[in-house]
């Protein structure tokens, strides 16, 4: 673990915008407070995001030989660009540099006077500590593995390995490869059963029908196909005449002209299952004018074509026909019967049809190998026991796990009807890999293996399974490229021996050294975006409220928010994501847990357990935010919280 | 020779259907009632079993207890666990036991305190049922102690042994009777049978193995009060089967004690009907003054009465 | 490894009531490991303490040394210790006694209560599995110890309040005897099982007293003399 920057020469530069900051704002008050370790400046400057104002700053920073810049002011783009520009001519580099949006955080949500000069003093002060305690970022240089693995058979494994073709080798498990596709290997017949190392460096074993192979790719796509079956909410009879939409063969007459087909659509079914449905439906009327019954509850238009296919089919001569409850259908020597309720005419006689053939709606049931593969691969499962959590920062096509990705229905019905466009979304990811090497900072949990009691826990409860044992260190490893930066592990460990680069124990710590009398720990996907609208939106609330920034509420240490007590806080209040919306899927659940044992140490220690709250809330929820932080100074001024 | 000359020794050797009941002793230190229940129930059964704290609740010592039965000239049964006392203590009392006349010994790992009276109690086990078996055997059959050191005058116990054909896992419960038996157990006291088609299965194993052959087998049987006790039974006492069809009858029975009654009295007929069962153990569970009544329904009067061997 | 848990806070603040500066002394062993006396409970201790007295000043020290169980690294505490009035040890039981032991002049006091040798089911789930009785049975009974998993330390076989593979004691805790048999039939090895146990040597285990164990090819002091 790297030691804060050797020589710390940080300057505070305060852009009081031309003025207009300076109304609400008492700068001088401000920049008095600030407490200013050796070789710090502070300085205001009228407008930093114009030329002057970046010329004065490029001086101050050439004649204090500054490594660090804290740029206080509005939250505009321009000014955030300029200075990182003028900061990068010098050297500093954006991990020196930090942001302190006053305008959305001060001066637009709050009434001008102390308190808020305080909360100004402090954010800066904070941004300042933490660039203080800020270790050099490394840049790594990680070797990787070029080519990405494609396991499954079918249309979408087809898609997206030729897709990845383009730009990586691609090898194929479980699949013969199909023509034209120069693959790298093909493995068929072929079972992944163990996967060990991190995205990058995956080393697959696969079991075949007679010998074990180890294979080693940067990347994983899982494309199983995945089995039909025909929708059994239409509780049809199994009989010849009817058949599910997938199997249905225009082969099956000879001649289609006089014929009749009916089909029946359910509710539940798959994209693809409609698409297909409208499709034959169209070419059996268009090419022998064969008499087609549609039967349809909610007609599913929400895809690629299908309104275009839909009103075509209907011009065409394709007869619609919707239904409240699914046609009965009898088969016997003349055909297939239905009866059904034309919700449209008097329920109480039935309207009957009679055809040759009924095609049935489908849908798509997990593949048979998701639990295995699931468990080999350590990707979750999501619902009904397909791929993937139903998580919008997962969707579309990623797993929890950084390199391995999903293409088709195997990881929900609902992306199979374009696999194509899929297939390409999925090639841009995969481009990350294939040149064998790949750059990053170092911004990404580190082991102290000095430190690391090797109890496990970071390995069992990293929701993106980025953790290695490094057995030759006796110490947890946490893969860089794997890593998401939620922060969880850190704030589990027992021996304290995980960090999070610009999250450190100690500058958070630091940082809650300078904070107000109600704390609002902020994830920085949500809590900390909601409070950022709240100021575009000039929602007030009151000053004593300070936020500290987490990268994920998983990473709140239950000591950071005993600390804020400790310091005299009189309130803290957890901002966390929706449980199902959680970027790291575990860290709603656990600030929740670690909520849970504050309030236990707060209610021995005689404080009000609810003087530390959770909120839940979405990126743009301004209202919630200034809702319950209002909330708890409200109970704050109300009740005396101490129980003794 | 007889082992220890006890009335349920003679009786059972000469090949009587032997018949043993429980007597509970009271939760307070009047002897009296111990007493008056030995007057109530004699002649009812040939010998009778003096609970060790059942249930881990404290209770007059069994012991004790089983000392009054003797001096009114009974012939007590004392149940002794591995729970309260070690391998010093069982020995001490096995001697004082023997000493004041008891001459049949029950040897049990007893139940575990959890559910008692003090669950907050250290428990023992320096040994288990079977070790207390071999220990009680090797007293009585090798004069010596446990630690090899000599016993001058040896206490000689009729010994006997539990079993219960209704825990798990079943296939596993002959073969340690057959490790009781083997141990040193002279006769063999189930738990309540309720369940005959499971006991019929487990006489069978019994019987492959000839282990009613090498010790007498009495079937534990008990007089239910009601529907509820029986369905108290079945779900919350681990090691007991209750069928749904017994519960079912009581339910729907007009008197459920009366139908309880005739119930283990069907029992205990049918009970004498399979090969391998030497007599019945009543456990009436503080319905001890129904045991007469039982005995003479089921047909078991009058007891027999055995000389000894000398 | 030994498994710890933390006494409550209550019993803790009353513990360390007389004192005005104490160190509050972490074990990087396992107590770390089962998460009750690391680095990471001995700063939420030190915060939960340094709370409750808020009114009524206690300084707190925080030091997590290597193994509490170890006099070597137990002196690294040293100048901590000299500082404080008294110290709440997290370790488990050994590592307090230790502690107490090099510094005769300090109470030295317990923050957790020392539960078992066990293993973790899962995470945050910690169960028994060894009792040091001092002569291994696990050879007899297949690797399932019924001195420690059967409530009562059962030798030959399951009491009458097994069922359904569970102890009368508990719908949570297995039968120990049902691991037993089950492993058994699996290995093929029922018959073994007939075998009596003999009443066991207790000697062995705590019931002799204190226990020691000596290795003379390693002594130091031995060689040579």
């Amino acid at each position: 673990m790297g030691s804060p920057q050797a020589e710390n020469r940080t300057g505070v530069f305060f852009c009081n915008c031309d003025g207009k900051f300076s109304d609400i704002l008492d700068f001088r008050a401000i920049i008095s407070s600030l407490d200013l370790a050796s070789g710090e400046i502070v300085q205001e400057v009228p407008g930093l995001c114009k030329e002057e104002g970046q010329i004065q700053l490029s001086q101050s920073i050439r004649a204090a030989s500054l490594n660090g810049l804290v740029i206080a002011g509005c939250r505009e783009d321009r000014l955030n660009k300029a200075c990182l520009h003028t900061a990068n001519q010098h050297g500093i580099g954006p991990y020196r540099t930090a942001f302190v949006n006053l305008q959305d955080l001060c001066v637009n949500v709050h009434n001008s006077g102390g308190p808020l000069n305080q909360k100004a003093a402090h954010i800066t002060q904070q941004a300042l500590v933490g660039l203080r305690l800020q270790a050099p970022v490394e840049e790594l240089k990680l070797q990787i593995f070029p080519a990405v693995m494609v396991i499954g058979r079918g249309e979408a494994a087809a898609e997206v390995a030729a897709e990845a073709l383009k730009q990586q080798p691609v090898i194929l498990v479980d699949e013969v490869a199909p023509p034209g596709l120069d693959l790298a290997a093909s493995y068929a017949g072929c079972r992944v059963t163990a996967v060990s190392g991190q995205a990058g460096r995956f080393n697959v074993t696969l079991q075949g029908p007679e010998e074990e192979t180890q294979v080693r790719v940067g990347a994983i796509v899982i494309a199983l196909d995945t089995p039909k079956q025909i929708d059994p909410a239409l509780n049809l009879p199994e009989a010849e005449g009817i058949v599910g939409v997938s199997s249905f063969r225009l082969e099956a007459e000879q001649d289609w002209h006089g014929k009749s087909v009916a089909f029946v659509m359910g509710d539940g079914e798959s994209q693809q299952s409609t698409a297909r449905a409208l499709e034959l439906a169209l070419e059996l009327r268009e090419k022998y004018g064969a008499r087609v019954e549609f039967f349809f509850t909610q007609m599913q238009v929400a895809g690629k074509d299908l309104e275009y296919r839909y009103r075509l089919a209907r011009e065409k001569g394709v007869r619609f026909n919707r239904y409240i409850d699914p046609p009965d259908v009898h088969v016997n020597v003349l055909g297939v019967t239905l009866k059904y309720n034309d919700p449209q005419l008097t329920a109480s006689v039935p309207s009957r049809a009679l055809v040759d053939y009924l095609v049935a709606g489908e849908v798509d049931l997990p593949a048979p190998e998701t639990a295995g593969l699931s468990k080999a691969l350590q990707v979750n499962m999501g619902p009904g026991g397909f791929f993937q959590p139903d998580n919008i920062h997962l969707l579309p096509a990623r797993s929890n796990r950084e390199g391995v990705y999903f293409v088709g229905a195997c990881h929900h019905p609902v992306h199979a009807l374009d696999t194509a466009l899929e297939a390409k979304a999925v090639a841009a990811k995969l481009a990350r890999f294939a040149h064998g090497c790949v750059n990053l900072p170092q911004l990404q949990a580190v082991v102290d293996s000095e430190k690391c009691a090797l109890c496990l826990t970071c390995y069992r409860t990293c929701p993106h399974k980025a953790v290695d044992i490094n057995f030759e260190a006796e110490a947890a490893r946490i893969d860089p490229l794997a890593c998401q930066a939620c922060g969880i592990c850190a704030a589990e460990c027992p021996a304290k021996a995980i960090e999070l680069p610009r999250f450190h124990n100690r500058q958070v710590m630091a940082q809650l050294g300078y904070a107000g009398k109600v704390i609002a720990f902020a994830c920085e996907n949500s809590g900390l975006a909601a409070a950022e609208l709240a100021g575009v939106l000039s929602r007030k609330y009151p000053a004593e409220v300070e936020l500290i920034k987490v990268p994920c509420a998983g990473n709140i240490d239950a000591a950071y928010m005993l600390r804020a007590f400790e310091n005299g806080a009189e309130g803290a209040l957890l901002l966390t994501c929706h449980a199902g919306s959680c970027k790291s899927l575990l860290g709603h659940a656990r600030a929740e847990a670690r909520l849970q044992r504050t309030r236990e140490v707060l209610a021995s220690a005689g404080i009000k357990p609810e003087r530390v709250r959770l909120q839940t809330l979405a990126a743009n929820a301004a209202h919630k935010f200034v809702q319950s932080v209002s909330n708890l100074v409200e109970s704050i001024e109300h009740g005396d919280g101490e129980t003794r | 020779m007889m082992k220890s000359g006890s009335n349920l020794e003679r009786v059972l050797e000469a090949g009587h259907f032997a018949v043993t009941a429980e007597i509970g002793p009271p939760k307070h230190a009047d002897g009296g009632v111990i007493r008056s229940r030995g007057e109530q129930l004699r002649g009812y059964a040939d010998a009778f079993n003096l609970t060790d704290n059942q249930a881990a609740v404290v209770r007059l010592s069994s012991i004790a207890a089983g000392a009054i039965l003797v001096q009114q000239g009974q012939d007590p049964v004392i149940q002794m666990t591995c729970r309260d006392r070690n391998r010093i203590g069982l020995q001490s009392d096995l001697l004082g036991a023997y000493a004041l006349g008891v001459r049949n010994v029950l040897c049990l790992s007893g139940d575990h305190q959890r559910f008692g009276n003090h669950p907050t109690a250290k428990n023992v086990y320096d040994l288990d049922s079977i070790n207390l078996i071999q220990m009680v055997k090797q007293l009585r059959d090798e004069k010596r102690f446990l630690s090899g050191e000599e016993c001058k005058i040896e206490p000689r116990f009729y010994i006997g042994c539990a079993a219960n054909p209704f825990a798990d896992p079943f296939e596993f419960r002959v073969m340690r009777l057959e490790k009781k038996i083997a141990a040193g157990a002279d006769f063999v006291q189930t738990q309540c049978v309720f369940d005959m088609e499971r006991f019929e299965r487990f006489m069978e194993m019994v019987r492959e193995r000839g282990l009613h052959k090498r010790a007498k087998i009495l079937a534990g049987v008990m007089p239910v009060k009601s529907a509820k006790a029986a369905a108290f039974m079945q779900q919350h006492v681990a090691g007991m089967m209750v069928p749904d069809a017994m519960v079912e009858r009581l339910k729907k029975a007009e008197d459920e004690k009366a139908e309880g009654l005739q119930l283990c009295i069907e029992q205990i007929k049918h009970l004498k009907t399979i090969e391998g069962v030497a007599g019945v153990h009543i456990m009436t569970l503080m319905w001890e003054e129904m045991v007469p009544f039982i005995v003479e329904q089921a047909g078991l009067l009058p007891r027999p009465e055995v000389s000894g061997d000398g | 490894m030994i498994v710890a848990e933390a006494k409550t806070l209550e019993e803790i603040f009353q513990l360390v009531e007389p004192f005005k500066k104490i160190l509050v002394a972490g074990c990087g062993g396992c107590v770390t490991v089962c998460m009750a006396g690391g680095a990471k409970e001995v700063g939420l201790l030190a915060s939960a303490i340094r709370l409750s007295r808020r009114n009524n000043q206690l300084e707190v020290l925080e030091q997590t040394v290597l193994r509490q169980c170890e006099y070597e690294f137990n002196r690294e505490l040293s100048s901590s210790v000299s500082e404080v009035e008294a110290v709440l040890s997290l370790a488990c039981g050994v590592g307090v006694q230790s502690l107490a032991e090099q510094n005769p002049d300090k109470p030295v006091l317990p923050g957790l209560n020392t539960k078992f040798m066990g293993l973790p089911l899962e995470q945050g789930v910690w169960a028994e599995r060894c009792q040091g009785c001092g002569e291994c049975v696990l050879d007899k009974t297949f690797g399932i110890c019924p001195i420690t998993r059967c409530s009562k330390s059962l030798l030959n076989g399951p009491c009458g309040g097994s069922q359904g593979g569970k102890c009368e004691i508990d719908p949570d805790v297995p039968c120990a005897w049902q691991l037993i048999y089950d492993k058994a039939i699996s290995l093929g090895q029922v018959d073994r099982l007939r075998h009596i146990q003999p009443v066991k040597d207790w000697s062995k285990s705590r019931d002799g007293g204190p226990r020691k164990v000596v290795r003379g090819d390693v002594r130091l002091d031995e060689i040579g003399q």
